[in-house]
């Protein structure tokens, strides 16, 4: 398989950014009509107009959909962004709160939900912002292909000495979810996770205790 | 009749529109210019109190106009709304003296709330907001 250069992920990256820049401006009019419309809905409140619940229920549903076309299309402008810079501080909280948004149509294809735990320190790393995003993405691949259909996978961070931690935890479903970890070590989907974690200085550790594994990296200064 | 002066500035041109009709609603008369071309020389015949003004627009782009502005006209209060607001954009534009950097789409009385914010701080220097 012929790999992504930078400059042409960063050329796809700019690409999507404009046009959901203009994604977003369509959304803004949209929304800003149905907007007039309950205005002038408000103002005629005293008169009689046929109707009336109907079109507000319809003008609701334009106001909610169009909420919810603006949030993808934030978190795909953001993912847009991702290649802006090779390398940069990345807090994993935030970025783990974006991969979910963008894995969950793909879970829900297979009956998974994705939960994060909070966390009440904010932890960073310094790393590639587009490759972490894939890395988690695909150790997310591994966990629901193996789960079969339904169950949680819940994600979240936490310190290790002067190293970070992305924990990956199964939850209920089916399916054989044990040796996640060397699952994911021997992936040679269209992304080679082995080469990919040891490009990011990213090392995997299964757990005895649950299914799942741990990504650790190392910790920003 | 409206309490402060207001200049719409975006090249999109339903949207502000529309927005103008609304602020209409809301007690404002606000004046629209397509492009900061327009909005320059709209300056030259009237000064608004505050000015909603877009970033990314053919020509001049928003954040030369809000250097052009800040420079000749220091008492208009600018709010910067754009639907391409990177950070680097809004510390550009913080720096430059903007009174607040708002995503598309925005409510419109948070809005019309924050143009009242930007004008009462404008009347009253100093006065925490």
């Amino acid at each position: 398989m012929v790999e992504a250069e930078p400059r042409e992920v960063a050329f796809f990256g700019k690409i999507t950014a404009a046009f959901t820049h203009e994604m977003k401006n369509v959304l803004a009019i949209i929304k800003e009509s149905a907007g007039l419309m309950e205005d002038l809905l408000a103002l005629a409140q005293d008169t009689s107009f046929p109707h009336r619940e109907r079109f507000a229920r319809a003008l609701g549903t334009i106001a909610a959909q169009t909420k919810r076309g603006i949030e993808l299309s934030n978190r795909l402008n953001r993912f847009a962004h991702s290649p802006d810079t090779a390398v940069a501080t990345v807090d994993l909280h935030e970025i783990l709160e974006q991969i979910i948004s963008l894995s969950g149509r793909f879970a829900r294809l297979k009956g998974v939900t994705l939960s994060l735990h909070p966390h009440a320190d904010s932890l960073a790393t310094i790393t590639s912002p587009v490759a972490l995003q894939m890395v988690v993405f695909g150790c997310l691949e591994c966990c629901w292909e193996a789960m079969g259909t339904g169950g949680n996978i819940a994600l979240s961070v936490g310190r290790k000495g002067r190293e970070v931690v992305i924990s990956i935890a199964c939850e209920s479903g089916g399916g054989e979810v044990e040796d996640l970890a060397e699952r994911v070590f021997a992936s040679e989907g269209p992304m080679v996770l082995k080469k990919m974690l040891q490009s990011l200085n990213c090392r995997i550790e299964g757990s005895a205790s649950r299914a799942g594994f741990d990504l650790i990296l190392p910790a920003a200064v | 009749m409206s309490i402060f002066k207001v200049l719409l500035v975006d090249d999109e041109r339903e949207y502000v529109t529309t927005l103008g009709e609304r602020m209409q609603m809301r007690g404002l008369d606000p004046e629209i210019a397509f492009s900061g071309e327009q909005a320059l020389r709209m300056l030259e015949h009237s000064l608004p109190d505050v000015m909603v003004l877009d970033l990314k627009m053919p020509g001049i782009d928003g954040l030369e106009v809000l250097r052009r502005v800040k420079k000749r006209y220091p008492q208009i209060q600018v709010i910067i709304l754009t639907g391409h607001g990177s950070d680097r954009d809004e510390a550009a534009a913080r720096r430059l003296g903007a009174f607040d950097h708002l995503q598309k789409p925005v409510d419109i009385n948070d809005l019309v709330h924050i143009m009242e914010l930007a004008f009462h701080q404008n009347a009253e220097p100093g006065k925490p907001l």
